[in-house]
């Protein structure tokens, strides 16, 4: 049967492992931030090496990191290369029919791979090595000062638990729902489009019935055990931020720091 | 035995003009099996989730624990009660058995230091301490229902209505459910009010409260009220296999008590055998 | 022949970590016009094996037939849609795959999908809707006004309209109330003597022994017997040690026989279990 990892986490133990989600998710942000200030080779060389750093702590295989890369070489590659021929700026370096290619443009163009590239493994890092109800956690805390203003922020992060628990459940619906269909002779992937638009009403009216029984029946199941959004409620898992989750965050703001002042000053 | 519920002229309608529940009385006996036994659209669902407060009744009253159900006293009847319902999956709230028992500890403000020896204790309770980490999906039917019953359970109530919470089940978590909730019953002295229309199950229960189209048409002791054959029959339900038995035994001139007990049965035809 | 397996295997997510074995060498012979009851563990494969029948599945290896047409692991899919007609499966809970807007065009959904024309398919669904115990009258409504019970006849009507050979059901009664439940095996009698093979994968022994003629019995992805209901009922050390259930009546025989008594284990009548332990006190 299907058995999907969901959100790519990988189930192992690492220093990055164990930091607080928190801890992450705000990195990740600070870090994302200072991907787009313009510090020169230089300062992606060193962002790339404390970027190599976490991928090797957090015990994750090159190719896994290379796994997460691929699907988007097709977007990348699309927009280095509009990149390479629009922008007209510096010193013409090809001339091929009216195809002109400047310095500037590959500098950016560079720029724009070394970013991308940077943004996908930071990404993949925090997602592999934290778990998605951890990330809900994680956000839910760092949300929290918004509940003043009205934010429903811990509605939110009920909403995404439960989504998340539900997933496979849903998708193990729906396969049964194709089962279904399909022995009443749909054939998902075949026919003209008017059949293939049926095919998916077929799957989809009773996937949205069934989710809405399913989120009544919860309901019910949730105020019998005294949920209330609005009250005070503890909560099982706690976050614990240790030492490690200081020293990680400093060094964050130092590379951060680094490469904002190297992009002023150079 | 005092009462432990009562329910005084309860109605109840989805739609402004139909009433599913017409007008119902009744009391459940502190520490009692009671069994509310009925077709499906008999309204029995419906009483379970009355009790609960899921639903506002139209009028009437519900008194669980000496207190009347109304808006404002909703949480300490419901801290009295707990409910599994039919569904094994659309109860279970957390992303595994331990995070599902948590929901209901974290909704009454437990102190999180104290919850993880809460969770293992419950868990043991129904025998799901080795699977405490798993989830949902990869739990049986009945295993599941274990774990509601956990988390019930780990909120102290002193009643626990099941709403048809075998019914989706296969043998062998009905069992298990049934054997779980029959030993809580006689060793915690909890009360039990049990939806169905097993009419086996209601054979060994301690009151039978018979539903037909949201009226209560009879209730009293199981072998009071099961064995009215044709009032059992009209209401689309079985006769218990016993009392079948018995009574084609009976016309057959041999001198058997009418029996809803399977066991006894047994005994009585076994003796009669031996004595010949 | 109506159904031949013929050293089935099936394995889930072959080549990967998570592949699972499910059907290990199943060999079967299920007769035309039989009413064969599956049983087994959950677990054991009855609902892989059942979806061979109609080709939703395809074996691993070794072969399926049905009829003549003949199922293997190259078999094209497309090739195999007329089985789906052939072949009628109802899944547990078949209420949950209603989706039209009107039980009409929910009925005729099946037949149509098969090319029968729309008008030749709204007198079946006239007909069926019939044969599942509702009136005319609920051809307008939306499926969705029903009861569940009621919702679970038009799922049924709505196979049933597509005229299969061979009608499996997966615990058709699963949740249904007695009454329900008996309408519901009735229903699949009448529709085997009027010739139709039917497959009734049940966790029930009452119904078993009370609605079937033959009995598969599977084991940990095996066929480990295949006997006549008959036969299947008077082994009753073997059922137990498969953590089976038996039938209310089988086990209330077996303890009357421990004490005395020597009756047949697979009576199904209680009228004859009535006659016979009166007969025996009489001796």
């Amino acid at each position: 049967m299907n058995n999907m990892m969901f959100g790519k986490y990988i189930p192992i133990d690492s220093f990055i492992h164990r930091l607080d989600p928190r801890l992450k998710i705000g990195s990740l942000l600070l870090l994302l931030i200072a991907v787009f200030f313009d510090a020169g080779f230089l300062g992606y060389g060193i962002l790339g090496i404390f970027v190599i750093i976490m991928a090797l702590l957090s015990h994750i295989k090159v190719s896994q990191i290379l796994k997460a890369i691929k699907p988007m070489l097709f977007m990348m590659a699309f927009l280095m290369i509009f990149n390479l021929l629009f922008i007209q700026q510096g010193n013409l370096l090809i001339s091929i029919g009216f195809i002109k290619i400047y310095d500037q443009a590959v500098l950016q163009t560079l720029y724009i791979f070394i970013r991308l590239i940077l943004i996908i493994v930071m990404t993949t890092i925090l997602t592999a090595t934290t778990k998605p109800l951890d990330l809900t956690l994680g956000i839910e805390h760092l949300l929290s000062p918004f509940k003043r203003i009205g934010f429903p922020t811990h509605e939110v992060a009920m909403m995404i638990s439960i989504a998340l628990r539900f997933i496979p459940t849903l998708l193990e619906e729906t396969q049964r729902i194709m089962k279904a269909q399909a022995s009443r002779g749909v054939e998902f992937s075949e026919g003209t489009l008017k059949e293939k638009i049926l095919s998916i009403v077929s799957l989809i009216i009773p996937l949205f019935i069934s989710a809405f029984q399913r989120a009544e029946d919860l309901a019910n199941a949730m105020e019998s055990r005294n949920y209330n959004p609005e009250a005070k409620r503890t909560r099982y898992k706690q976050l614990v931020w240790t030492v490690s989750d200081t020293i990680a965050f400093l060094c964050v703001i130092v590379i951060c720091s680094a490469m904002v002042i190297m992009s002023i000053v150079l | 035995m005092e009462k432990i519920i009562e329910v005084k002229h309860l109605s109840f309608g989805y739609d402004e003009d139909i009433l599913t529940i017409d007008d119902i009385s009744f009391q459940i006996q502190k520490g009692s099996y009671t069994t509310i036994l009925g077709h499906n659209g008999s309204g029995k669902s419906t009483i379970a989730k009355l009790l609960m407060g899921l639903l506002e009744k139209k009028s009437g009253d519900i008194i669980v624990g000496g207190i009347s159900l109304s808006e404002e006293t909703l949480s300490q009847v419901r801290n009295q009660m707990g409910i599994v319902f039919q569904n094994p999956d659309n109860q279970f709230i957390g992303s595994t058995v331990r995070d599902d028992i948590a929901f209901g500890l974290e909704n009454n403000c437990v102190d999180p230091a104290l919850m993880d020896d809460i969770i293992n204790e419950y868990a043991k309770k129904v025998n799901m301490y080795e699977f405490l980490d798993h989830e949902p999906t990869k739990l049986s039917g009945g295993q599941k229902q274990r774990v509601a019953i956990a988390g019930i359970l780990a909120m102290s109530p002193s009643i626990i209505i099941l709403d048809e919470a075998t019914s989706m089940l296969d043998p062998r978590g009905k069992n298990e459910i049934n054997a779980l909730v029959h030993q809580l019953n006689k060793d915690k002295n909890m009360t039990i009010v049990s939806i169905t229309h097993d009419i086996e199950e209601a054979a060994l229960s301690d009151y039978v409260i018979l539903l037909s189209d949201g009226h209560v048409v009879d209730e009293g002791k199981p072998e009071d009220v099961l064995m009215k054959k044709d009032e059992i029959e009209r209401l689309s339900l079985d006769i218990p296999f016993a009392y079948k038995v018995s009574e084609g035994l009976q016309k057959l001139g041999i001198s058997i008590t009418n029996q809803i007990d399977r066991e006894k049965l047994v005994k009585e035809l076994c003796q009669l055998h031996s004595k010949k | 022949m109506s159904i031949t397996f013929k050293e089935v295997e099936h394995t889930y997510s072959a080549d990967t970590p998570f592949a699972y074995h499910a059907l290990k060498g199943v060999n079967l012979n299920i007769k035309k016009g039989s009413m064969t009851a599956l049983i087994g563990h959950t677990g054991s494969g009855k609902s892989t094996l059942i979806q061979h029948i109609n080709a939703l599945l395809l074996p691993t290896s070794g072969q399926v037939q049905i009829e003549d047409i003949l199922i293997t692991a190259t078999n094209k899919p497309s090739s195999l849609k007329p089985l789906r007609k052939k072949a009628g499966l109802v899944f547990q809970f078949p209420e949950y795959q209603l989706f039209e807007e009107t039980i009409l065009k929910d009925i005729i959904f099946g037949p149509k999908n098969f090319g029968i024309s729309e008008e030749e398919a709204i007198k079946i669904a006239k007909d069926m809707i019939q044969l599942v115990g509702l009136d005319e009258s609920y051809l307008e409504r939306s499926p969705f006004d029903l009861s569940g019970g009621q919702k679970r006849r038009i799922a049924i009507a709505g196979i049933l309209a597509m005229n299969p050979d061979i009608l499996i059901l997966d615990e058709p009664t699963a949740g249904l109330d007695p009454q329900g439940a008996k309408e519901m095996l009735q229903l699949f009698k009448k529709v085997n003597q009027e010739g139709k093979t039917v497959i009734l994968v049940s966790h029930d022994m009452n119904q078993v022994l009370e609605y079937c003629d033959d009995v598969v019995v599977m084991n940990h992805g095996h066929v480990e017997k295949h006997v006549t209901v008959n036969e299947l009922f008077k082994e009753t050390d073997y059922l137990t040690s498969l953590s089976i259930d038996l039938p209310i009546i089988t086990s209330f025989i077996l303890k009357l026989n421990e004490n005395g008594f020597h009756l047949d284990p697979s009576i199904k009548d209680i009228n004859v279990l009535i006659q016979e332990i009166g007969g025996q006190l009489y001796e």
